[in-house]
């Protein structure tokens, strides 16, 4: 199972343009590095789990958290010993370990990872690759570099998948196929799935670049489009509001605590 | 007409691995409207063949290519250009995908050759309803089956009618349906087609114009030629004497595609099925059935949403499943990962503590039996030697019963036969997946077939 690519629902959020999901996504990124109390900040992360929460259900949206879980655990292990200056929390033998600075500190950065995190997976989740790239390209992007990102959208799940198809089953030809859960430390290594991963991907390269040689890519033809993203008043309806809400966000937060 | 004169190729060779001229003083015609077969053992050049007339070799792999191709008069590089002289469907499907879904796969070829949205409207349609992908239409490229990625590949070939089509053993996953349509489609004759093949299916009867050999040097074939390629060998199976029963019933479990909002997601039911240890039977069903589903479940990948899976009447949990299913995947590169075959085959006693003298003898014992060379480089050997590979690895780990997923899959009749008879004398009891009505009817006599997503016995 992947939990790192467009799953088909029916949400407001799934609803929501395409371009405007893109413009929100940013600009909220863009605000959870304003000035603000902690609370403000809680309250942007919390807001972003119900985002995803109703829009992707409390499995994917786990799936997610458990996905940034080690680099919590890194942050909440290391950050406070980075930041030792001010009143000190927990002291052994007259070195600080934690200060409540360090503290303030970690928890402002983990929200805003977390933050980041959810809308930036969520976007992917409620937005189909086609549809972010015809988005992309309505901004302006130019085509070979839509394609590149095309191409990125098409195997980064696709990688995803392989990785746990080659792990599946080369757990399956172990003598043991749960030995790793039973402590013995053999298949705890994820080397050989990567060997297998990064045989299969770079196989592929060629192939892929052949077959877009085949399918047309690069021919001195224009492109023709199959798909255009419309362009009504809902549209410009949800464009206005993916930029106007942020945007009286992040006002408010630098007349207040700017 | 395609004139394909004294090709010749060679791969470049790497530091440890010897370069063999793979195609020898190849030549052939194809006139409008006409209909060859290429037959060849795996590892003959097929594949390579094929991305020759395609214009892909030796511009995306590099070799050294001597000879002509030309189509209508024309070189293929000029004619790759035009996209609408030759198609190829590949054999390998899972790398061939460019997009993320069904419709931008076939959409592709048609933007790039400028075409107005109606009709690029029209021929997916056509061609969707063609190859039975409409309901798969906005699913993800990385959800379809086996089967379906064929008919994918199939349906993006045929979409810009061009005027030639290498099917490079485009036959191979596809259910009994779609190669009875593909072989009528050929039968029209709307198109010069070349079909490359491991075998000779029932369904290719009349369907060709010439019949050739591809084994470095390219020979028309005689009756007695082909009959090599559609010769099923004897199979003999040591009698069953166990009595342990891997048995199902009803088994039910929900697979939904991700990528689209489906009203009624697919569901396999197993009612009842059970196989004997050292018994051999298979398992056929149309693309998309539900086969692979099924296999995951009984090895223990998926976790069924109700009923049970015993043997020897005890249900079994999803780890001991895993220790007693094997599941032979289609694609031999998933269980490889070591550098040499000694080392894959080695493994697995290794890590069961055992004695260098005697895992040297085990391992002397596989390589024999299935015909390895113990010190070739595991991923650079050809498709045929890695599936022997994968197949002695499986015969190394002793499971009580074994999936083998579509083996004849590009092999030949009589490796697919032999590798068969060798995991079955082990006394494993066999499941073969396949889409060869008559190989299985060779396999056995007991089966069971998928279709809508339910199990039964044949």
């Amino acid at each position: 199972m992947r939990y790192d690519s467009f799953i088909a629902g029916n949400s407001p959020y799934h609803r929501f343009d395409v371009r405007a999901k893109i413009i929100f996504t940013v600009l909220m990124c863009v605000s959870v590095f304003f000035a603000m109390p902690l609370c403000l900040q809680y309250t942007l992360t919390v807001l972003a789990l119900i985002l995803s929460l109703s829009s992707v259900g409390v499995k994917t949206t786990l799936k997610t958290l458990s996905l940034t879980l080690p680099v919590v655990i890194f942050m909440i292990l290391f950050m406070p010993l980075q930041e030792r200056s001010g009143l000190p929390l927990v002291t052994i033998r007259g070195f600080t370990l934690i200060t409540h600075e360090g503290l303030m500190t970690v928890q402002v950065l983990l929200n805003r990872f977390i933050t980041i995190s959810v809308l930036c997976t969520l976007l992917i989740q409620t937005a189909s690759s086609r549809d972010i790239l015809l988005a992309l390209r309505f901004f302006r992007l130019p085509y070979n570099a839509s394609l590149v990102l095309s191409l990125a959208l098409r195997f980064i799940p696709s990688f995803a998948s392989t990785f746990s198809r080659i792990r599946d089953s080369q757990r399956l030809r172990l003598p043991n196929p749960d030995e790793n859960e039973k402590g013995k430390g053999g298949y705890i290594s994820l080397m050989p799935t990567f060997t297998s991963a990064l045989v299969v991907a770079l196989k592929s390269i060629g192939t892929t670049a052949a077959f877009l040689d085949l399918r047309g890519y690069g021919r001195n033809v224009k492109r023709s489009d199959f798909h255009r993203l419309p362009m009504g008043l809902k549209q410009f309806t949800h464009l206005a509001v993916s930029v106007i809400l942020p945007l009286i966000f992040m006002v408010t937060l630098e007349v207040i605590y700017g | 007409m395609l004139e394909v004169k004294n090709l010749t190729f060679r791969y470049e060779s790497y530091e440890s691995t010897s370069s063999r001229v793979l195609l020898n003083n190849v030549s052939f015609t194809l006139r409008k409207n006409e209909n060859i077969l290429i037959l060849g053992r795996p590892g003959a050049g097929k594949t390579t063949l094929s991305f020759i007339l395609s214009g892909l070799t030796p511009k995306y792999n590099d070799g050294e290519l001597t000879g002509t191709v030309l189509y209508d008069g024309k070189g293929v590089d000029e004619e790759l250009e035009e996209l609408t002289v030759f198609s190829l469907v590949p054999q390998n499907t899972a790398d061939s995908m460019i997009t993320s879904t069904v419709e931008e796969e076939l959409a592709f070829p048609l933007e790039s050759l400028g075409m107005d949205v109606e009709e690029m409207e029209r021929r997916i349609t056509e061609v969707c309803s063609g190859w039975g992908l409409e309901r798969l239409r906005y699913v993800g490229t990385q959800e379809l089956s086996g089967g379906e990625k064929r008919r994918l590949m199939l349906a993006c070939a045929e979409v810009t009618d061009p005027d030639y089509m290498i099917y490079d053993e485009a036959f191979d996953d596809l259910d009994v349906s779609y190669r009875e349509k593909l072989a009528k489609i050929l039968q029209k004759r709307e198109r010069a087609s070349i079909v490359t093949a491991s075998h000779f299916l029932s369904c290719f009867t009349g369907l060709f114009d010439e019949v050739y050999i591809l084994d470095g040097t390219l020979k028309r074939a005689d009756s007695h030629m082909v009959a090599a390629f559609s010769e099923i060998p004897r199979m003999t199976f040591p009698p069953v004497t166990s009595d342990d029963v891997l048995s199902v019933r009803d088994l039910k479990f929900t697979h939904p595609h991700r990528s689209i909002s489906e009203e009624v997601p697919f569901r396999l039911t197993v009612p009842e099925f059970s196989l004997r240890r050292g018994e051999v039977i298979t398992l056929t069903g149309p693309n998309g059935s539900g086969k692979s589903t099924f296999s995951s479940l009984l090895c223990g990948l998926y976790a069924p949403e109700s009923g049970v899976i015993a043997c020897r009447g005890r249900s079994l949990d999803r780890k001991e499943l895993a220790r007693t299913v094997g599941y032979m995947f289609q694609n031999p590169d998933w269980q490889i990962f070591l550098p040499t075959v000694r080392d894959e085959l080695s493994f697995a006693y290794e890590r069961e503590r055992m004695k260098r003298s005697e895992t040297d003898a085990k391992v002397d014992e596989l390589t024999r039996l299935f015909n390895l060379d113990p010190g070739s480089i595991a991923t650079m050997m050809s498709y045929g030697e890695r599936k022997r590979l994968q197949a002695a690895v499986y015969y190394s780990l002793k499971r009580p019963f074994c999936i083998l997923d579509e083996l004849d899959s590009a092999l030949s009749y009589d490796e697919s036969a032999s590798l068969i008879t060798l995991l079955a004398a082990q006394g494993a009891g066999i499941i073969l997946i396949t889409h060869d009505e008559a190989f299985a009817r060779a396999v056995s006599d007991r089966g069971y077939s998928v279709k809508d997503g339910v199990v039964n016995a044949l």
